[in-house]
């Protein structure tokens, strides 16, 4: 048996008082291909972040390195010890050439000796067997797929132990693929530790010697490849048990009151079709990067559409802004509280009438700070949002009242059509609950509701109905209460 | 407890102030313990210019011989609307006798300076002049149209008396530019009949420019001997070009800049003087005319010499403009003792 | 109440503390004669700092106030200069003022290229034109009547601090009252936010430079007036001055908070120190030192208010 490189024993990891990782173990060994497996919001990204020493574990957590215990590991350190990481964005420098790239975290000095580091990013290079490289290129000029090759020549010229690759087929084309696979071998050759994630299970069996399965946090189970296949694979990784209690409506759909055709925007999504019934939630899911989110700041007038219709209650639609969409009764709630939702420096009530300021003007048409106040205390007692503060900066609330907060925001705005994106994502098991509650009384009283969702638990619990997106396009649409999760990950995300 | 957390810091802020004020005050005003016959204010309109601080020396000390504190005061960085608002804060103070103002143009000052002299204070103008309805006097060095003049006899000392010469002016188009230049050129005519004109170029304030027809002239006249500049700007830049023509020796700049900028070519031996005036002399001369005035003195009799004591030559031109007429020239041996 | 203006009455605390202590060290400093100077001395940077605070509210900066002021004042004095109409002279530079505004607006609104970029761009335009019309000259002799704007006084207050008091409450109502007000303070906190609120970040912005060129034509006006002479860079030490008097008054540099009432009371406390110190026979570069650690002392204090 080979030598174990990595051992993480009893990790644990709390974010606000939230536990994103529980009591995990893990080993690598040398000369290893890992698969990390697992839904969005499992983990994964958290446990390599603090391999990575990017994010710092609990306390009781213990984590050893060939035979060395670590403690609070800083991601230099990690580098100097052999951990590399390859993010999906792979954090290169486009404007900068393919040597400067590959040498950037290796330079010693203040000088920059440019023969020195042409040799030493070809002699990189060549080590993965891509020798007809013009090292002085730019980043930007070459493919998705040079630049991973790029990013996985500069963790060899950190005389790294470990990669850590999360998606690192994303983009990359089916040779590309077959190139990633070959330098793959070719690293465990060199007694280089791989830790593979990836949402594409067939990949993962083609590469790995063993398989994790993360699920909510914590780890199912550590296998050798072959005594896993897909099936049991998938169950392990949504679980039997379904963690939402499902809230539909009672059969009774109304009238189609919202419509899409033939919706296109070039590259990012083709040929979208679906339309939403009153007193339904229509539930939309995917893998990161189908596309969803765009699909619907299309609908909600933020990018231009290529192509393509929308209808309310029979009547065609155009959606000029996000203004517009507002006017007409289209509401986007976005997935990115912080950076798309939320004005975290004002306060909750700034925030909460932001889209409806034309509803607290008093007779002079200016601003009534009391209107203001009486129609954000409405939301803030009936979201029961806390704390009861109006002033409060919304910062410093906690992720669940946030998101309330962004609800009334958008209830304020009295939609006709609510489309809204991943609104759990980081928010405690109460509120989630709460949310949901919220988009289901909205359903019934009339409101459209479209939930976009990664989370597959959540949107066949929630959902009347489902769609499946892939790669900008629908693939599957199935009634919510008449499929599995294991199902629609078998015909949706797998493909 | 906040509240007092918040009220004694901004009390240490201030304390913090005051000491700062307090100490900066301390250096100017310091050696005016002895009787003082009156206070006239010395204002620029930019502290920390060198011309400008030679000048409040010279100021100041004009003023302790003749038993006047002197107080300087200008904006920190060049701005007029700023000068204004000394003044006016000057008035509001009600200390001061006179003012003494240099002035960034002829009129944006004028409004503020008559308020000054409605309040009863003396104004002198030095430097740049403002209109006559601002200031009681102006304190002149000359009628800077004939300065030119001293710039010839400046070409005879440094080359004699005859040979052949260039005017590099910073404009053809202004009207006292051409005076000045007409002026030098009657003035040399007469005085010195051997001395050869060969051209007038404009070089628009441009060294650049400058040191290219520097270049010209020196290629296209090979027995030219002086360039005369009437441009700051022009000065250095021939010096430059007689320095990288291989001509030291041959051909001198003459012209009038102040020290700091003559040093290079007075050590390439490009040039052998400037000539141009003391500030510190003349505003002097201003605080002097203001200390009369408060002593009641008025000079409006009649055109002609006055007595202005340190100032020999002083003459009044006009109702309401006196000239004290000495130049200075700057050489190899003195210009290090001049700062500006 | 008190809480919610807290910063305003530290301000405000401190310029009492201030007029308390200039006038015990100089008996010039609390006469009436006084007290109108520093209100008429106050406000050309007043109203050009109402204007750079609203840009910082709104996530930018306007480097071109001061080249704007310049370029106001020339032209005025230049259509008094040849005997045209006051009002409507006055009113043509308010034109020019608004089209500068909006091509500023334009370019960081809609052409979304940054504001600091844009300003100093047209700024060295707005300057060069100014330098064009006026030859790089002073322009004197104004027509006396034009004197009202910086020289007049109604009863014992100063014609231009009537100007300002205008100025203030207009822009007090607008950026707390309006929707527009609302929108800059929103878009300055965070635009892609505002962008997913649904605002216009665009026209609102835009809406923001031109307000700053409405303030920067009203500094020109009384600056113009009160030297009775048009200068093309009478404007120029005005544009970090009123950078660091709205920062100094509250106004968040990184966007989306303060309020202009503090930034015109911050303005108040570098007029009160300017003209105590000078009444007080300090030099200038003590005003200077001073100003700064003000200024710095004020900011830390802020820092340790907000991390308590």
């Amino acid at each position: 048996m080979a030598k174990e490189i990595l051992r993480i024993h009893a990790l644990n990891k709390t974010y606000s008082g939230i536990k994103v990782l529980s009591d995990i173990d893990f080993s690598l060994q040398e000369g290893e291909v890992h698969g990390l497996v697992g839904e969005n919001g499992a983990g994964k990204t958290t446990l390599i972040k603090i391999i990575a020493g990017v994010e710092k574990p609990d306390d009781g957590t213990q984590m050893i390195m060939e035979g060395k215990q670590v403690h609070r590991l800083t991601p230099a350190q990690a580098i100097q010890m052999g951990i590399s990481v390859i993010y999906q964005d792979l954090s290169l420098f486009p404007n900068l050439s393919i040597a400067e790239n590959i040498c950037i975290g290796s330079l010693k000095g203040q000088i920059v000796n440019w023969g020195e580091m042409n040799t030493t990013a070809r002699a990189a290079l060549n080590e993965i067997g891509c020798t007809n490289i013009d090292v002085n290129t730019r980043l930007s000029e070459v493919s998705i797929g040079m630049q991973q090759i790029v990013a996985i020549a500069r963790a060899i010229t950190l005389k790294s132990r470990i990669i850590i690759m999360d998606e690192p087929t994303a983009s990359l084309s089916a040779s590309e693929v077959n190139m990633l696979y070959r330098i793959i071998h070719m690293l465990k050759k060199e007694d280089i530790s791989i830790i593979y994630i990836s949402h594409k299970l067939d990949e993962v069996f083609t590469i790995a010697d063993r398989i994790s399965i993360l699920r909510d946090g914590e780890m199912i189970a550590t296998r050798p490849v072959h005594e896993l296949d897909q099936q049991s694979l998938i169950s392990m990784m949504v679980g039997r048990e379904l963690r939402f209690l499902p809230m539909r409506n009672n059969g009774e759909v109304g009238e189609k009151i919202f419509e899409v055709r033939g919706l296109s925007k070039k590259p990012l999504f083709q040929d979208i079709s679906f339309s939403l019934y009153k007193y339904e939630i229509l539930g939309i899911t995917g893998l990161v990067g189908a596309k969803r989110s765009e699909m619907a700041q299309t609908l909600f007038g933020l990018l231009k559409a290529d192509k393509g219709s929308i209808f309310m209650n029979g009547r065609e639609i155009k959606v000029k802004s996000a203004a517009d969409a507002i006017s007409k009764g289209i509401c986007y709630l976005p997935e990115d509280r912080r950076g798309q939702g939320l004005f975290l420096q004002q306060s909750m009530v700034n925030n909460i009438t932001a889209t409806a300021l034309d509803k607290v003007l008093n007779r002079f048409k200016l601003i009534s700070a009391k209107k203001e106040l009486s129609s954000a205390e409405v939301y803030i007692g009936n979201l029961n949002i806390k704390p009861k503060i109006p002033e409060i900066k919304v910062e410093y609330m906690s992720g669940g009242n946030q998101q309330k907060v962004l609800f009334s925001r958008w209830l304020n705005a009295e939609p006709q059509i609510l489309i809204a994106d991943e609104p759990t994502s980081g928010v405690d098991v109460g509120a989630k609950a709460e949310i949901h509650r919220l988009l289901r009384e909205l359903a019934e009283s009339g409101v459209g509701v479209i939930l976009i969702s990664s989370d597959l638990s959540e949107a066949l619990a929630i959902s009347d109905r489902i769609i499946i997106m892939r790669n900008g396009q629908i693939v599957h649409e199935v009634r919510a209460d008449s499929t599995t999760q294991e199902d629609v990950i078998q015909k949706g995300l797998m493909g | 407890m906040k509240k007092i957390k918040s009220i004694i810091s901004i009390l240490l802020v201030l304390a913090l102030m005051f000491s700062i004020g307090g100490c900066a005050k301390d250096s100017t005003t310091d050696q005016t313990e002895t009787e003082v016959k009156g206070k006239i204010a010395f204002v620029t309109f930019s502290a920390g210019v060198p011309y400008f601080e030679v000048g409040a020396a010279g100021a100041i000390e004009a003023g302790e011989a003749l038993g006047y504190e002197v107080v300087y005061k200008g904006p920190a960085e060049a701005d007029s609307a700023a000068e204004i608002q000394i003044i006016n804060d000057l008035i509001s103070q009600g200390e001061v006798d006179a003012i003494v103002a240099a002035c960034m143009d002829s009129s944006s000052i004028v409004p503020s300076l008559k308020k000054a002299r409605e309040a009863g204070i003396k104004v002198v103008t030095w430097d740049l002049d403002c209109e006559p309805e601002g200031r009681d006097y102006y304190a002149g060095l000359m009628d800077l149209v004939i300065l030119g003049n001293a710039w010839v006899d400046s070409m005879v000392r440094s080359i004699g008396d005859s040979g052949q010469y260039a005017i590099i002016a910073a404009t053809l188009t202004n009207e006292f530019m051409s005076s000045r230049i007409e002026n030098m050129k009657e003035y040399a005519a007469e005085k010195y009949p051997d001395l050869e004109l060969v051209t007038v170029e404009s070089c628009d304030a441009d060294p650049q420019k400058a040191y290219q027809i520097s270049k010209d002239l020196i290629t296209t006249y090979p027995d030219l001997k002086c360039i005369a500049t009437i441009s700051t700007e022009a000065f250095g830049s021939a010096a430059k070009a007689i320095e990288d023509e291989g001509k030291i020796g041959e051909i001198y700049v003459v012209g009038g800049i102040t020290p700091s900028l003559a040093k290079s070519s007075f050590e390439s031996g490009a040039a052998l003087e400037s000539v141009l005036w003391d500030p510190g002399k003349w505003a002097g001369f201003a605080v002097t005319i203001a200390a009369q005035l408060v002593e009641g003195k008025t000079y409006n009799t009649e055109l002609g010499k006055v007595d202005i004591p340190g100032y020999p030559e002083a003459e009044l031109v006009s109702a309401d403009t006196l000239y004290y007429y000495e130049l200075l020239t700057f050489t190899p041996d003195n210009v290090d003792q001049y700062d500006f | 109440m008190i809480k919610k203006y807290g910063n305003e009455m530290t301000l405000l605390l401190l310029i009492i503390i201030l007029v308390l202590i200039f006038s015990i060290f100089s008996s010039n400093f609390f006469k009436l004669g006084n007290i109108t100077q520093i209100s008429a001395q106050m406000v050309e940077l007043s109203l050009l700092t109402l204007g750079m605070s609203v840009c910082i509210i709104s996530g930018g900066f306007d480097l071109s106030i001061g080249a704007m002021t310049g370029l106001g004042s020339v032209s005025l004095a230049m259509l008094l200069k040849t005997g045209m109409n006051m009002w409507s002279s006055i009113l043509l530079v308010l034109l020019l003022l608004l089209i500068c505004g909006l091509l500023n607006g334009s370019l960081i609104g809609f052409l979304r290229i940054n504001p600091m970029l844009v300003t100093l761009g047209t700024s060295s335009l707005y300057t060069g034109l100014a330098l064009v019309f006026s030859r790089g000259t002073a322009i004197s002799n104004l027509p006396e009547q034009f004197s009202m704007f910086g020289q007049y006084y109604v009863w014992i207050i100063p014609y231009q601090a009537l100007i300002l008091l205008i100025g203030l409450i207009t822009s007090v109502i607008l950026l707390n009252f309006t929707i527009w007000g609302r929108r800059v303070y929103l878009i300055g906190s965070n635009p892609d936010v505002a962008r997913f609120a649904g605002i216009n970040c665009g026209y609102n912005l835009m809406l923001v430079y031109v307000y700053s060129a409405v303030l920067a034509f009203l500094a020109a006006l009384v600056l113009t007036s009160r030297v009775a002479t048009g200068r093309a860079d009478l404007g120029d030490t005005y544009v970090l001055q009123s950078v660091s008097a709205a920062v100094f008054g509250g106004v968040g540099i990184s966007g989306g908070s303060g309020t202009v009432l503090g930034a015109v009371l911050g303005v108040t406390i570098f007029a009160i120190i300017s003209n105590g110190f000078n009444m007080l026979d300090f030099s200038p570069y003590a005003q200077q030192i001073v100003i700064g650690c003000t200024l710095i002392a004020v900011l830390a204090y802020r820092m340790w208010l907000s991390t308590k």
